[in-house]
């Protein structure tokens, strides 16, 4: 990748320098992401790790794999709104109240702020933002979970 | 997070668990399948957290369990609530990934917190780890939903000449009895539910009603021999797919509604009577349902017992008085073997006496062709230098003609009715397309415009 991103530290610091984003993809597109009314919109826009450290909460792993690590260095999206609502239904209703979303925020993705890895069957992407990039200025929150 | 009551033990029961995949995950897991030494399945689900731990509610599930799971059948909560050994253990995993405060439970016991909702259903994409065993267990999953709305019936000879073993004879005649009944009800059904979806088509309703014969065939899905006794079930293969469409439900219900409203009702219930007569209006459509069951519950030869899925006996059916008889099937007789089919035949007339006649096509399926010289319009008639061919056959109740070169589909409740409408559509053709210049037609409407041009040579 050319430009730096904001959370490279936070990639290399689990040794994923050359793995994290893996294939990584650049795209002009109106993303979805999972929020909370009673969190800060810089809290909203915190990939997990950081948001477990910033709140003293453990990260959720049952063994050492690393299947979630580059993810959570960056921020879950749905390319859709349909897709962001009807994933949280899908998910338990103890998982939905543990995990604390309650609404759905909506940011105008362009090429310059960040790269995305490519979306799954349910239109989930990662994206990791550059270091210059500001998604707080463009994320509002659009509707309720 | 919660306080447990649960015994506490210090250790899991199942070591050197190693990750098969995470079923649900949003940023981490929520649901993830592991696999220990002895190769049993455990499930990991997130169940709470503070600033030091998460902890997961840990239980193993069978294969069969497992798979039925991800395929959409059974909930989350089916599996937590009849995990393998009826016990769950709760464990606290730290950010060290050291397990603490291990303890055991009974689903009974268990938190209602962290019981998931009832219809806690799979609705993700299968991971494709599970692929290669997803065919074995989609066809037991099959089977399971065909027993599901299985009924389940007992049969005793009266006569006990070959102890209680039942003779080809009387089964033939049940198993015809159950599938002609079954049959009735599956076309009363199409006619009422489909009519409006496929804007009461005739042709498209009856090849509707011809696939779904074939995709309801009803099959035995368990036997028992020694005391006879039989599980069938009738279910769309489309049964084999997850699917939730209201077409599916549509489907599912009809051999429920079946088993429901032919097998398991009391004929000897005034008042149950009465709902079959008013949900089967029509004499004939509940002739056609309920006259070859009930031959086979007037049966001198076999007793018939109602059972459970194990075989254990409910009630006995015993065939309805003969006032109820004759008011449910209003003494219609439905005769299958009577039923009148158009024929093209071979006949050998000597004087005024048909000596020989010799059907030309031993299946009713089969379509003669026939022809018409002229085509009788509602003013005119159109002399034809040469006929025109169509295939006409009957279909059920219906009379349909086809001409495949004009595309010509007609039908009609008599022969003469569904020719009629043939002759009617022939001239509209030739009319409407004679009105229009070849530039505003297509290339095969074109063709039809010639065609009929060149055949037809006076009016």
């Amino acid at each position: 990748m050319e430009r730096p991103l904001k959370y490279q530290w936070l990639i290399d610091a689990h040794n994923l320098k050359d793995q994290c984003p893996l294939n990584p993809i650049s795209s002009n597109l109106k993303a979805y992401r999972w929020a909370s009314n009673k969190w800060e919109i810089a809290d909203n826009l915190l990939p997990k790790l950081e948001f477990d450290k910033k709140w003293g909460f453990v990260p959720r792993k049952i063994d050492n794999s690393e299947s979630f690590i580059c993810s959570c260095c960056g921020l879950s999206m749905f390319s859709s709104l349909e897709a962001a609502k009807t994933t949280f239904s899908n998910i338990y209703e103890r998982h939905r109240l543990l995990l604390g979303y309650t609404h759905v925020s909506e940011i105008d993705l362009k090429i310059e702020d960040g790269v995305m890895t490519a979306e799954n069957d349910h239109k989930h992407f990662d994206f990791f933002e550059y270091e210059e990039a500001d998604l707080i200025s463009k994320a509002k929150i659009i509707d309720n979970l | 997070m919660e306080e447990l009551q649960y015994i506490s033990i210090g250790i899991l029961p199942y070591d050197n668990l190693k990750k098969v995949s995470d079923l649900i995950a949003y940023e981490g897991p929520l649901l993830s399948h592991y696999k220990d030494s002895y190769d049993r399945n455990v499930l990991f689900f997130w169940v709470d957290f503070n600033g030091i731990h998460n902890r997961w509610l840990v239980f193993e599930v069978s294969e069969k369990q497992l798979y039925f799971y991800i395929l959409g059948y059974i909930p989350l909560r089916v599996l937590i609530e009849e995990p393998l050994n009826n016990t769950l253990f709760t464990v606290d995993i730290n950010s060290e990934l050291e397990y603490e405060n291990i303890k055991i439970t009974f689903s009974r016991d268990l938190l209602s917190a962290y019981i998931p909702e009832p219809d806690s259903f799979f609705k993700f994409s299968i991971p494709s780890i599970y692929l290669s065993k997803l065919e074995k267990y989609e066809e037991a999953l099959y089977h399971q939903k065909l027993k599901d709305v299985a009924f389940f019936i007992k049969l005793e000879p009266v006569n006990k000449t070959h102890s209680t073993l039942v003779g080809l004879g009387d089964l033939d005649k049940f198993i015809k009895g159950v599938k002609d009944s079954f049959f009735g009800l599956l076309n009363h059904v199409v006619l009422r539910d489909k009519v409006d979806v496929l804007s009461a088509d005739v042709s498209r309703l009856n090849e509707y009603y011809n696939a779904l014969k074939k995709d309801f065939e009803p099959v035995i899905v368990k036997a028992d021999i020694s005391s006879f006794a039989l599980g069938i079930s009738a279910g769309s293969t489309s049964l084999k797919l997850v699917d939730q469409s209201s077409d599916m439900e549509w489907k599912k219900n009809i051999f429920e509604e079946y088993k429901k409203n032919v097998i398991e009702i009391d004929y000897n219930n005034d008042e149950q009577v009465k709902q079959i007569l008013e949900r089967y209006k029509d004499d004939k459509t509940r002739s056609k349902i309920y006259s070859p069951i009930f031959q086979v519950f007037k049966s001198q030869n076999l007793i018939i017992e109602l059972t459970d899925n194990n075989f254990k006996k409910i009630k006995e059916i015993r065939p309805p008085r003969k006032e109820v008889f004759d008011l449910i099937t209003s003494n219609l007789k439905v005769i299958p073997d009577e039923e009148t089919f158009r024929r093209f035949a071979y006949v050998e007339i000597k004087g005024q006496k048909i000596v020989k006649t010799l059907s030309l096509f031993e299946d009713e399926n089969q379509v003669p062709a026939l022809s018409i010289t002229q085509i009788k319009g509602t003013e005119k008639i159109y002399v034809l230098k040469f006929p025109i061919y169509f295939m006409y056959a009957v279909d059920g109740e219906y009379h349909t003609i086809e001409q495949e070169e004009f595309g010509i589909y007609v039908h009609g409740s008599t022969f003469d009715e569904a020719l009629q409408a043939f002759h009617e559509e022939i001239e509209y053709i030739y009319e409407r397309y004679n009105c229009l210049s070849d530039d505003q037609l297509t290339s095969d409407v074109k063709n039809i415009k010639n065609r009929l041009n060149q055949l037809i040579i006076s009016q």
